[in-house]
């Protein structure tokens, strides 16, 4: 919970989907809703959903919020990832080193899958991996710095309560999403999910 | 008796696409559906994005259409059985008008043919309730701007199903 805390900290109004676990998670501390494509159906497929919706929305950050479980049904998603490569994709990997999504059940094929190596050679531009909370939150900053698409490993321990899913459907909050983005259609609202970091590069004052 | 000649055109489709303002062909590149490549690729109005597996299709695509964008499937038939649950998660249960071209492997006029994707094709798209149209000819390709009104008016999945062999 605390590593998805640091994601909603370091969210600067990006539009994020998440998935699986990290959903159970992201759900109870995002504070804008209207901008999460939630994915509690059909969960190995956030990264595509993802990619889409970067490449629609290119002058917006687009935060994936993935688990081990979900990525490992669908490698072959970060090719697709990395042939298209959107410079406005952070896919974040939450690798649940107590197996909670999987009721505790060990992925054992995992100990053996590098995905941050998996992830360079499908041609992510930048990849990173956190195993401590302290280096996770000291490195976020950067990573939201970088041009995409970037990788993410952070290695979590969950303590074995399961979170439930968002009340909201799916539809419903697929609806709401594509809703607040119709006005985006428009130059004026444009700005509220820009990264600020891109817009003023120097940190000046605008006014 | 004349024997009638039955060739689609990929410029039929593309000028059918452009009619209707799409702005991405999120496909799998195969043999069924390279025919497009060329042409696709100097279109300015539309954007490819290849995936690695058919089942990918269907999301990248809703991840553009809740982006705001109007984007087209393109895959054969194989595909939408591997993309069962795609189809059934991010197509009809949050109702996004999706439109998928499908290359009809195995069709036949005659009605009859080994090929499994050909026999199951038309079931597996009934048991969804996802209605479809055929197309074989230039004249057929206006089929593509009906499935797209369907799918709009309906905010429901709709295929074309390609059942002809591409000319040049």
């Amino acid at each position: 919970m605390e590593a998805t805390k640091a994601v909603n900290y370091h969210r600067n109004g990006a539009l994020v989907v998440s998935t699986s676990s990290a959903l159970r998670e992201w759900s109870q501390v995002s504070e804008r809703r209207d901008l999460d494509v939630d994915m509690s159906d059909c969960m190995d497929r956030a990264p595509a959903v993802g990619l889409g919706l970067a490449l629609a929305r290119p002058e917006a950050k687009v935060l994936v919020l993935d688990c081990d479980s979900t990525i490992r049904t669908n490698l072959g998603g970060l090719a697709t990832i990395g042939e298209s490569s959107p410079e406005n994709l952070v896919h974040f990997v939450f690798d649940d080193v107590s197996s909670v999504s999987t009721s505790g059940l060990p992925i054992r094929e995992m100990d053996n899958l590098d995905l941050v190596q998996i992830a360079k050679s499908s041609g992510y531009a930048k990849t990173y991996e956190f195993d401590r909370l302290e280096e996770f939150l000291i490195g976020l900053e950067d990573v939201m710095r970088q041009t995409g698409p970037v990788f993410v490993r952070v290695k979590v321990f969950r303590d074995g309560i399961q979170l439930p899913f968002p009340e909201r459907s799916m539809a419903e909050g697929w609806a709401e999403v594509k809703e607040s983005l119709s006005p985006l259609e428009g130059a004026p609202a444009v700005k509220e999910i820009r990264n600020p970091l891109e817009e003023n590069p120097a940190g000046k004052n605008p006014e | 008796m004349t024997t009638q000649e039955v060739i689609l055109h990929p410029a039929s489709v593309v000028a059918e696409l452009k009619k209707n303002n799409i702005s991405h062909v999120v496909w799998l590149p195969d043999s069924e559906t390279n025919f497009m490549f060329q042409l696709l690729t100097n279109e300015p109005s539309l954007s490819l994005v290849p995936v690695c597996r058919e089942g990918e299709t269907m999301a990248v695509s809703a991840g553009l259409w809740v982006g705001g964008k109007r984007p087209i499937v393109l895959i054969q038939n194989t595909g939408i059985f591997e993309s069962g649950d795609s189809i059934r998660g991010l197509g009809l249960d949050i109702n996004q008008p999706l439109v998928m071209l499908v290359g009809y492997r195995g069709w036949s006029r005659h009605g009859l043919t080994k090929d499994s994707a050909a026999r199951f094709i038309e079931h597996i798209l009934h048991a969804w309730g996802i209605s479809y149209y055929l197309i074989e000819t230039d004249e057929d390709a206006d089929r593509i701007s009906l499935a797209i009104e369907e799918a709009e008016r309906t905010s429901k999945p709709v295929a074309v199903l390609v059942g002809t062999e591409f000319g040049s």
